[in-house]
């Protein structure tokens, strides 16, 4: 089956989605004339003019700038690094590479196909899994690798990928938000067969999010609004969390992350705030509330914590990222400025983190750089950036960063 | 048995709060902003009171989920004067207004009042703006890359829950919509198109295409900056009481002729 466009009006104004855009509307003017002329001469017409397209492209000559955040207390700043464009080989220039770019494909880039409407995500050891509702599927990028991988022969297929997570040991866990929460223990085999049902997706329940520790999977719930637990071991279900501090109503638990304390997160995107629970599910004092203030939520959709102990939320509400340290405390809020358009809405995020002597572009281990290094990777739903790369550091005493 | 009581007690207030007088009294202290004895917000008042009364019990009614019962409306609202642009002089442009548009809302109601006959008509269209302002969207920023098929502001209020996550997915399973988002709509092999797409302009004057006039004439069907989103055919308020919240029934294909001539 050949690629079709589809029947639709295509916007006006210049630079080269234009140019882009009118060889789609040559192309479909051209199928109008032709009335019933067969598709043969379409797909020829096609090819004509998509290679008239080649030479241009998303990609050009764009050169990523870094912009940087900085905390008030001047402790912390955000450093946006990078950001993943998606690009058609032989359509589509390739952009010149940024931090981002080299962290996931090395020197090489040939995207096989593209992160459309990336959300959850999750990095297990050199391999970041996203989920992708539009492709559907899983995409598997190893660093260095150059190439986006899509999970296949999974026996269950997941059609509607929201969240991944993974407990470091080979065994994966996605939320589908049609089969539900599937479980996986075949990971560095490629993921070939031997899913599991562990919370299947009914009228009783719609998983949204997960994550994992070494002993608990917490899996948020948003039909039932509540926070379930299974034994990572055993599966057995745990007693699952339906509210708070001071008996605040979990709502839509969607996204959630263990602390390295143990401890776990739950941003909740319709309470506007990220509960917290100790290691046993009891209540702790939450992060933030809802509001359009400095540190508060609108609409928060995923969370994530750094070694160091920070937590990063993704508000789809405000479009931005915001950044707060272990004891709950405001410190930055990332989000379009004059050198940097923004995100459009933020869905997803989790950390990556690179050992001390690692290089921060492969991975390698160099032996030069002699501080470990905190990124988080924002996974923009609609934004034309699908992946954006922000560095966290720390700021020495006279307010350089490191 | 207290929360069930506690739920049902916050609708009713809000109930009450929207549909009696309590509505533009309110709106006028929070705008500050009477003009000749009137406040603009009057004229408001009636759509305001349909729209409460499609969202109460309805699906996009979270105050019995959360329990407070700002959620009625604050979850695409600004509420009150939170979404007040501030307003300072003539001439004065939205351009430096803040991007959440948090507050100042002082600053109109103080141009709406002064005595000034030079400024009387700027506190007046002040005035009005502050009103309708008052109920605008959350206000977010359109994808970034220009000239593509990008969903609109209005349209990311939807998706930022009808994402599969706090709500039903228009992503993967039910529209398919997006699937063109970041291609300009050109769908691979195998993917199944099931719906129509946001995001894209309305083909005013192409054939086959009810002009843009009539399809919005009875202001059932909007198309906001020209564009096809998802409140030209969903009405978030459900004012029409319709299945999926659709703007306008749909029997015999009504909603889709409103636009599509056959």
């Amino acid at each position: 089956m050949k690629r079709q466009n589809v029947k639709t009006p295509q916007p006006r104004g210049a630079g080269e989605r234009e140019h882009r855009s009118t060889c789609d509307a040559r192309l479909e003017a051209g199928l109008s004339l032709a009335g019933c002329v067969v598709s043969v001469v379409a797909a020829g017409g096609a090819m004509f003019l998509l290679a008239g397209c080649a030479s241009d492209g998303v990609g050009n000559d764009r050169r990523f700038e870094p912009v940087t955040f900085r905390a008030e207390s001047g402790e912390l700043e955000a450093v946006v690094r990078g950001d993943f464009f998606e690009f058609e080989p032989g359509r589509d220039r390739a952009p010149k590479p940024n931090l981002l770019d080299r962290i996931i494909f090395g020197e090489r880039r040939s995207a096989t196909r593209r992160l459309r409407t990336p959300q959850g995500m999750t990095f297990d050891g050199s391999t970041l899994l996203v989920c992708d509702q539009g492709g559907p599927g899983v995409a598997t990028i190893t660093r260095g690798d150059s190439a986006v991988r899509w999970m296949s022969g999974l026996g269950r297929e997941s059609v509607a990928p929201l969240d991944v997570c993974a407990d470091g040991s080979g065994r994966v866990f996605i939320v589908d938000q049609v089969a539900g929460v599937m479980c996986s223990a075949a990971l560095k085999e490629g993921l070939a067969g031997g899913w599991e049902i562990l919370l299947a997706s009914d009228e009783s329940h719609r998983p949204v999010s997960a994550a994992v520790s070494p002993k608990v999977l917490a899996v948020g719930d948003a039909r039932a609004g509540r926070i379930e637990r299974f034994d990572v071991a055993t599966r057995r279900r745990l007693e699952a969390i339906e509210y708070g501090a001071g008996g605040a109503r979990i709502v839509s638990p969607t996204g959630l992350a263990f602390a390295p304390d143990g401890s776990l997160l739950a941003a909740d995107a319709v309470q506007g705030v990220v509960h917290r629970f100790d290691a046993e599910g009891v209540p702790l004092e939450p992060l933030g509330r809802s509001g359009r203030g400095e540190g508060e939520f609108v609409r928060p959709k995923d969370v994530c914590v750094t070694r160091s102990g920070r937590v990063v939320v993704a508000d789809a509400g405000r479009q931005s990222v915001l950044v707060f340290d272990s004891r709950g405390r405001f410190l930055i809020e990332v989000r379009g400025s004059d050198g940097w358009p923004g995100f459009t809405m933020p869905g997803g995020v989790c950390t990556y983190d690179l050992e001390a002597g690692e290089d921060a572009e492969t991975g390698v281990p160099d032996g030069r750089s002699g501080q470990s290094r905190e990124f988080v990777v924002v996974a923009d739903t609609l934004g034309a950036p699908s992946l954006v790369l922000v560095e966290l550091r720390e700021m020495l005493s006279g307010g350089e960063g490191r | 048995m207290w929360r069930r009581l506690s739920g049902i007690l916050v609708v009713a207030g809000t109930t009450a709060l929207l549909s009696g007088a309590a509505v533009p009294s309110q709106e006028v202290k929070q705008g500050g902003v009477a003009v000749d004895g009137r406040s603009p917000g009057a004229q408001a008042v009636p759509e305001v009171r349909r729209a409460a009364q499609g969202v109460i019990g309805g699906p996009h009614d979270f105050t019995l989920a959360t329990g407070r019962a700002r959620d009625a409306c604050a979850a695409c609202h600004v509420p009150h004067v939170l979404g007040v642009r501030p307003v300072t002089h003539a001439g004065g442009s939205d351009a430096d207004a803040g991007k959440d548009g948090e507050t100042k809302a002082a600053s109109a109601a103080q141009g709406a009042a002064g005595e000034d006959p030079d400024v009387a008509p700027v506190a007046e269209a002040a005035a009005r703006r502050a009103i309708l302002e008052m109920y605008r969207m959350t206000g977010q920023s359109p994808a970034h890359e220009p000239n593509r098929f990008t969903p609109g502001a209005t349209s990311l209020i939807c998706l930022g829950c009808h994402d599969g996550t706090v709500a039903s997915s228009t992503i993967g399973t039910a529209h398919a919509m997006l699937a063109g988002v970041r291609e300009g709509f050109e769908v691979p092999d195998g993917f199944v198109w099931r719906d129509h797409p946001i995001g894209v302009p309305y083909p005013q004057g192409e054939r086959g295409y009810v002009p843009r006039s009539r399809v919005e004439a009875d202001g059932r069907i909007r198309l906001p900056e020209g564009r096809v989103e998802c409140v030209s055919c969903h009405d978030p308020h459900n004012a029409a009481g319709e299945p999926y919240l659709l703007a306008m029934s749909n029997r015999r294909s009504a909603l889709c002729l409103a636009c599509h001539e056959k």
